[in-house]
């Protein structure tokens, strides 16, 4: 038989109570709660249930944790510094001046947060001719339709931005590179050519040293340029572009 | 030996997102099991879990030193599960203690044609009932003591009130636990 148990029934000593139950209390503590439970039924019962209600939680187990997916959007300078920091020091200055590009961009940009995402004039994406959609990306596979028959003004969300200034930047990138290599493949070529025309056996030596060097170094841009392809839409740059909501 | 947190935060905020990965795996399984025994519900303690950490990164500049990462973690989750759970309440159709019950079970617990229904999963689902139905203030306490085997000073920086506090709402949230479990327990 049990009692109907009230909030009346609670020891004001319950803190002491839990205390020792859980074992952070000192020895003069424990001892003081021994003295006191001997003469308060409520924290005998109470100990002695606890015990058990303790035993029952412990019956809940978490059997498996699912999967966490935490997707992590830098911020732009982040993404920006992280696509630097990846580069050669050779490239670095290739790359700088894509940063500077990028800052212009952004500045030059008229950007307006709304409760409808981002809205930004020009300066960023091509303007649109007649055509009342923008092209973002250059393969087509991302359109984003304008909400006003101008063309001038284009509604982004945040990601949408992010996406379009990774994107840029990594256009930016990727065209230095490419303008990098371009420039030690000339440099090989007259080296080559050097080569063909000398007679002296010392200087066919140095010059096939030469060569070599030359040939490892674009090889080494060659493979940044690939480790860097696609920095707009890789993870690194994490941002989806979802499909635009109002409307569709 | 294990590199601390602090140093994988820092780390994180030297623009070495992946660190940041680290931290998640590291925490992942307790931050998870706070929220699954705050919430009563696996794919909303999923989907805290996930909200957490992002939060967690979100803020990480605002994080000082002097407080463990965990119990910064902590508190964070806990915001998270307050909200979910203030949801669930402007839900009209039930009360709160209602959902945590109608959420608490796993699909195969509440299917009457369900034969193997162990001892264990008993005593687990009269747990969630009886967490689910003590207040979350209680609840919260009960769980970072039994579960995560938080000190009392501990908790006590997790909710940021004094320790006699987290003391009181333990003492009287097992005293409720206890009516619950009592009236609960013909499982034989
Ligand atoms: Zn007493």
């Amino acid at each position: 038989m049990t009692t109907k148990r009230t909030e009346r029934d609670a020891c004001e000593r319950g803190d002491l109570l839990v205390t020792v139950l859980y074992g952070e209390a000192t020895k003069a503590e424990r001892a003081e709660f021994e003295a006191h439970r001997a003469g308060c039924t409520v924290c005998a019962e109470d100990f002695a249930a606890f015990g058990e209600v303790r035993q029952s939680l412990q019956g809940w187990e978490v059997e498996r944790v699912p999967e966490i997916r935490v997707e992590i959007r830098p911020s732009l300078w982040e993404r920006v510094r992280q696509s630097f920091v990846m580069l050669p020091t050779s490239a670095r200055w290739v790359a700088a001046g894509a940063c500077a590009m990028l800052l212009l961009a952004v500045v030059n940009t008229d950007l307006n947060v709304g409760p409808n995402g981002v809205s930004f004039r020009t300066g960023l994406i091509p303007r649109p001719a007649e055509s009342s959609v923008v092209r973002v990306v250059p393969n087509g596979d991302s359109v984003l339709p304008t909400p006003v028959g101008s063309g001038m003004a284009v509604t982004l969300t945040a990601e949408q931005l992010d996406r379009l200034i990774a994107e840029r930047t990594d256009a930016v990138v990727q065209a230095q590179l490419a303008s990098y290599r371009e420039e030690l493949d000339n440099e090989l070529k007259t080296l080559q050519v050097q080569l063909v025309s000398t007679k002296s056996v010392g200087d066919v030596q140095k010059l096939s040293k030469q060569v070599a060097a030359q040939r490892r170094k674009i090889d080494e841009l060659q493979r940044d340029i690939d480790r860097t392809a696609g920095y707009g839409g890789s993870d690194l740059f994490g941002a989806v572009l979802s499909s635009p909501e109002p409307g569709t | 030996m294990e590199i601390t947190d602090q140093l994988l935060i820092q780390r994180v905020l030297g623009g070495e997102t992946d660190a940041y990965g680290l931290l998640v795996r590291r925490w992942e399984r307790h931050i998870y099991g706070l929220n699954l025994r705050m919430l009563g519900h696996a794919e909303d303690a999923q989907d805290a879990t996930q909200e957490t950490f992002i939060s967690a990164y979100t803020n990480l500049k605002s994080f000082r030193g002097d407080a463990k990462f965990s119990s910064w973690l902590y508190r964070i989750a806990l915001n998270v599960c307050h909200s979910k759970l203030r949801r669930r309440v402007r839900r009209p159709d039930a009360s709160l203690e209602q959902q945590f019950e109608d959420v608490g079970f796993e699909p195969a617990s509440t299917d009457a044609g369900v034969e193997e229904q162990f001892l264990g999963d008993q005593v687990s689902a009269q747990v969630r009932r009886a967490l689910g139905a003590i207040p979350a203030e209680m609840r919260q306490v009960i769980i970072m003591k039994e579960y995560e085997d938080l000190k009392f000073h501990e908790i006590a920086e997790v909710l940021d009130i004094p320790v006699s506090t987290v003391k009181t709402r333990m003492y009287t949230g097992l005293r409720e636990l206890r009516k619950r479990l009592e009236h609960l327990r013909p499982v034989v």
